[in-house]
């Protein structure tokens, strides 16, 4: 649903579907999204896996596979980067940009580090013979021996180190957003800890919108400004304090079931990607659910700060 | 990578040995009479009993098999790899003769396969499913069904006999060894395409490249410098592997078109019985293939500073 | 660490190169040789190398004309004096006097005299020679030679311990090369060009690749027309044959120059012609007379009678061939043309005689290197089925059927024979004599007491029509009891661009010297 106040910076998505075609018949990456994520805010994107919020990064950044079944709009500066991004000069790295997961695959393994930088800087049209500019901002991520980093090959690297040149790489060229893909995965408590403190620097000292697709709630906590939750590749939940004060059903469910909440297990599963419910997609689980809930999808209903998914506040 | 070099090379000794001693083996097993060989000129002539003792005699083929092995060991380790029996000339000097024209041939058949190899192959990755991509898939098949020596006849007759652009055979300079260069390395080119193919598309795939890729990088430098290189690696292994075979084994080139290399120095040794010069030959061919093995490895341990000397990716 | 690959990259794959890159540079300007000499050397091609070299006993082929003999032979095959004008015969052969050309000189100037031969009798005597024309043997060209002398400047005397009276056949061409005795090495190799006293000189040889003979200004004789020729070397017939088209080059020549198709068809472009003429190679069956079925001379007579050898060669070899059951070469003198029977009926009955009405397997075996020999074995298959006999082809290299061969591990063989000299005595001895070498190593087991006194006889004929009744009663011989079946007598093929005049083939190769460039 496009506002009428939208700034021509922010990311506006408008009936949103992916699906991909397989041999049992369709899978529904994501299915109906209608969002506004604002520019200069930090939204974090959360959900458990298979919920599509890597589909939604991905349509975003427009890699989808060509195999795969759009429609629907991502409206960006006045275009509609889903159907072409091309005409936006400088869309990669100038307007917005991307933090991989798995920093150890997302490098080059035969160029060194420095080398790809400037592949990097090279496609806003900068220049960095003295390695100035790549010393300035990984000394700013904390790897103050810029030399050495920049001539060593990806896998000489540590896999925190290499986090940090990525993060690096992401702001070399000043983007206006900016797509952290589950930053924190699978890396431990210290590396954790590292991701945070990355991001943060990047909050601070750069004015941008970032999105923040993770299942790390307390990344999400730490810096997110708005969260929004998806389930069954639609955006359940979508606001400022979710996390504080969860109103839909799975946000709540989702929240009490985690170890500091006394680990109160959700019943059921969620639906298989092939599987097509014609009404609300948590119903079947949910135990606020009506008859309503399992013939009709839902429509957004405003609920104070937070826009919810549920005919519970219609 | 000094001590690497060093166990390569003592490695390659008792291989060569071993390998010496096989070809050795095979000739002594194998029937005919290389005596025989010299004195009847394919049955132009009917040598009598003394005739042949006399030269049996003379070529030392009456001594026993260790000695005669073990002489002609001696003769190597001080560089003397002995006379042909049929010719009667000094087997060095001669392959000193015709291994640089093996060479040329092997390097320039090496080159039309690689480059026309990965050129095509890159285009056909970059293009994939257009018509070029589909061509080229086709055409390759057609090429690894194509034998050699039929496909050198026919250029013959287009290039050299109709158009006359090209000569029918002999050497000289480098448009003599066009033609023969191109039936050797055909086949090659057919699978280095495909393999390129194979190999790029693999790498389109990787989670690196998805990155670069929304990174901004235009496409050029994601095809040269991030694709391409990981790519190539195998393609190498391969390569080296097809130069080392074609030294030895460019018998059906070198016949057809006259060239007087090293393969068609061992055919004729070994229709005539050339113990001296088969031996000479699967030791220089075996030094060679060692060498170029070692330059392989070196070039991969390179390009790919992951992998440490000694492996292959 | 990494900079130490670059440096030993760069300089292992500049080595590879280089060394290849060497073979273009002397390459290159060996081609500028030929591209400049071209334009007025006429540029032949043959498929053996015709010029092996230093360590061959003959340096190079008698075709090239830079050697001569003492004594040649002509159109009919008989001696002719070469280097040596006349000749006397003594003591019923034990001793034979030779009167040598005067006023001739080697290429270097050297004279030409009784001291020069000497010299290459005395490099002739160090040892048997290898060459891949023929076995340069002093025991086998001069049998039971005691001594030579000088009897002056230019007069020679040989003195034998047995009768040779053929003596001169035996000398013909291959038998008495003179060279200039400087061109020897001490161990009887040559060291740099032959020198002889030909119409042509060796000016360029590279091994393997061509041969350039320059126009010998100082022959005695008539000088040759053309005054470069270089003969290249080209091993695929076929290859030989685009290079003619193309205009590479403006023949070819030497055994097997080209195949009868494609003379054929050469025959028909309008800018080319070829040329032929009786060959001394006699393709024939060996039989194994060691073991049944052939070693009943019936069965031999069957088998000769079965094929229809003129069949054959109009199928296979487009006529350019001589049906033939004669055991002698039709080039030499002594050839008696003798009627070729083919008669199945006759055939069938002799097999039956010898087989009792049973049918016999028999193996026939034949060179695997020779494209046509699998479809006559084929046709020749057909016939003697219906004799009664049941052929398995074998193809084999040619090594193994010489071992199968000299085993007596074979029926039927297909081989070839040259005639080294003109005078039959040699032929008839080595085939149908139990010693004899090629009666041997095919295990023919032939004996015949006539053959064995008519040849003591021809040893010690001097009176010619004697000799040439024996010789005609031994080839009667040699069709009556089939020791080998001959199939045919051979035909040399050579083909030229019209460009060339005189071009004609000659029984073993072209008269280089009397070739012109029409232009």
């Amino acid at each position: 649903m496009v506002t009428l106040n939208s700034a021509a910076l922010d990311l506006v998505l408008h009936q949103l579907y992916v699906h991909f075609p397989v041999p049992g018949g369709l899978v529904r990456a994501v299915d109906g999204v209608d969002i506004c994520f604002r520019h200069q805010q930090i939204t974090g994107i959360i959900g458990e896996s298979g919920c599509g919020k890597s589909v939604l990064g991905q349509a975003i950044l427009g890699i989808l596979p060509d195999y795969v079944a759009r429609s629907g709009n991502i409206f960006y500066r006045s275009t509609d980067i889903l159907a072409d991004n091309t005409s936006l000069p400088g869309f990669y790295g100038q307007q917005i940009a991307l933090i991989p997961q798995n920093p150890g695959d997302s490098l080059n393994p035969l160029r060194t580090i420095g080398r790809q930088f400037d592949d990097i800087l090279q496609t806003a049209g900068f220049k960095d013979k003295t390695n100035q500019r790549k010393q300035q901002l990984l000394t700013f991520f904390g790897l103050p021996d810029a030399e050495r980093v920049l001539a060593a090959y990806p896998h000489e690297l540590s896999g925190g180190m290499l986090q940090r040149v990525l993060c690096a790489m992401s702001i070399c060229c000043s983007p206006l957003w900016l797509l952290a893909d589950e930053p924190t995965k699978g890396l431990d408590e210290t590396a954790c800890g590292v991701v945070y403190e990355n991001l943060q620097k990047i909050k601070t000292s750069q004015s941008l919108g970032m999105l923040i697709i993770t299942h790390d709630l307390q990344l999400a906590r730490s810096i997110c400004a708005n969260i929004a939750v998806m389930y069954a590749g639609q955006i359940v939940e979508y606001g400022p304090q979710v996390l504080t004060g969860p109103r839909h059903p799975y946000t709540q469910a989702f929240l009490a079931a985690l170890p500091e909440n006394g680990f109160q297990p959700l019943p059921g599963l969620p639906p298989l990607p092939q599987d097509h419910l014609p009404g609300c997609r948590f119903a079947p689980r949910c135990p606020s659910c009506q008859k309503r809930c399992l013939q009709e999808v839902p429509p957004v209903y405003d609920s104070g700060t937070a826009k919810v998914r549920c005919f519970l506040y219609a | 990578m000094i001590s690497y070099c060093c166990k390569r090379i003592l490695t390659a000794v008792p291989v060569l040995l071993g390998i010496s001693l096989l070809a050795f083996i095979l000739g002594v097993l194998s029937p005919g009479d290389p005596a025989e060989f010299v004195l009847n000129q394919d049955g132009l002539y009917a040598p009598s009993e003394e005739q042949l003792e006399a030269m049996r005699e003379e070529l030392g083929l009456n001594k026993p098999l260790w000695l005669r092995y073990g002489l002609w060991l001696m003769g190597v380790l001080q560089g003397d790899l002995g006379s042909s029996y049929i010719t009667g000339r000094d087997i060095a000097a001669e392959i000193a003769q015709r291994l640089p024209v093996t060479l040329e041939l092997a390097v320039l058949a090496l080159l039309m396969a690689g480059v026309g190899g990965i050129f095509f192959g890159s285009i056909c990755a970059v293009y994939r499913g257009s018509f070029f991509d589909n061509f080229v898939k086709n055409l390759t098949n057609i090429m690894l069904s194509i034998p050699g020596f039929w496909l050198a006849l026919i250029l013959i007759l287009i290039f050299s006999e109709q158009l006359r652009w090209l000569p029918t055979s002999g050497t000289g300079s480098l448009k003599y060894f066009l033609l023969p260069a191109f039936v050797l390395a055909f086949a090659t080119m057919a699978t280095v395409c495909r393999f390129m193919r194979g190999a790029l598309l693999t790498e389109f795939g990787r989670q690196y490249f998805l990155v670069a890729k929304v990174r901004g990088i235009n496409k050029f430098n994601l095809l040269t410098r991030y694709a391409l290189p990981n790519a190539i690696i195998p393609v190498i292994a391969l390569l080296g592997n097809y130069f080392a075979s074609v030294l030895g084994g460019s018998v059906i080139a070198e016949s057809i078109f006259a060239i007087p290399g090293i393969s068609s120095m061992a055919l004729e040794a070994i229709r005539y019985r050339d113990y001296p010069v088969l031996q000479a030959y699967v030791l220089v061919s075996g030094c060679t293939l060692i060498l170029v093995m070692v330059t392989v490895d070196l070039l991969i341990a390179y390009l790919n500073p992951k992998v440490k000397l000694g492996e292959r990716s | 660490m990494k900079h130490f690959y670059k440096p030993l990259l760069l300089l292992l794959t500049t080595a590879v190169l280089l060394l290849g890159g060497c073979g273009v540079q002397q390459t290159a300007s060996e081609q500028e040789k030929n591209i400049t000499a071209e334009n007025n050397a006429v540029v032949l091609a043959a498929g053996r190398n015709l010029a092996p070299g230093e360590k061959d006993g003959y340096y190079c082929s008698k075709i090239l004309g830079v050697w001569e003999p003492l004594i040649t032979k002509d159109e009919n095959g008989l001696p002719k004096p070469c280097l040596a004008t006349g000749w006397e015969m003594k003591d019923g052969g034990k001793e034979w006097i030779f009167h040598l050309r005067q006023g001739v000189q080697f290429h270097n100037g050297s004279p030409f005299n009784a001291d020069a031969v000497i010299k290459n009798f005395e490099r002739m005597k160090l040892g048997v020679k290898r060459s891949s024309f023929y076995g340069l043997d002093i025991k086998t060209f001069y049998p039971s030679l005691i001594r030579y002398e000088k009897i002056d400047d230019y007069t020679l005397k040989f003195l034998f311990a047995e009768p040779n009276v053929n003596q001169l056949y035996k000398m013909i061409d291959f038998g008495s090369p003179v060279y200039a005795p400087e061109c020897f090495a001490p161990d009887g190799n040559f060291q740099g060009f032959a020198i002889g006293t030909g119409p042509y000189k060796i000016t360029e040889n590279v091994l393997n690749k061509y041969v350039r003979l320059t126009r010998s200004d100082t022959y005695y004789g008539t000088k040759a027309k053309v005054p470069e020729i270089v003969v290249r070397n080209i091993p695929n017939p076929d290859v030989r044959y685009a290079a003619l088209k193309a205009g590479e080059i403006l023949g070819v020549l030497d055994i097997n120059a080209i195949p009868p198709f494609l003379a054929e068809e050469i025959k028909q472009d309008d800018r080319f012609a070829i040329s032929t003429n009786k060959s001394t190679m006699i393709r024939f069956l060996a039989l194994n007379g060691s073991r049944f079925p052939f070693n009943d001379v019936r069965m031999r007579q069957a088998v000769s009678l079965a094929i229809d050898r003129k069949d054959l060669v109009q199928a296979l070899y487009l006529n350019y061939a001589e049906p033939t059951a004669n055991l002698l070469n039709y080039t030499s003198p002594y050839y008696k043309d003798y009627p070729v029977e083919y008669d199945p009926e006759k055939a069938r009955k002799l097999a039956r005689e010898v087989l009792g009405g049973q049918r016999c397997e028999v193996v026939y075996c034949i060179n695997g290197g020779e494209p046509l020999q699998k479809g006559e074995a084929e046709l020749i298959s057909y016939w003697l089925q219906i004799i009664g006999l049941d052929v398995t082809i074998q193809s084999l290299e040619y090594a193994t059927m010489a071992r199968q061969m000299r085993r007596g591990d074979y029926d039927i063989a297909r081989v070839q024979q040259g005639l080294p000299n003109g005078d039959p005595y040699s032929i008839f001895y080595t085939f149908m004599m139990p010693d004899g070498s090629r009666n041997k190593i095919s295990c023919l087991a032939y004996q015949n007491h006539e053959v064995a006194a008519l040849l003591q006889e021809a040893k010690h004929c001097t009176d010619e029509n004697k000799r040439r009744a024996i010789y005609d009663r031994l080839q009667l011989i040699s069709i009556e009891d089939q020791p080998v079946v001959p199939l045919f007598n051979d035909r040399s093929i050579v083909a030229y661009s019209k460009r060339l005049k005189n071009y004609d083939a000659l029984v073993y190769g072209v008269n280089l010297a009397e070739i012109e460039l029409i232009d």
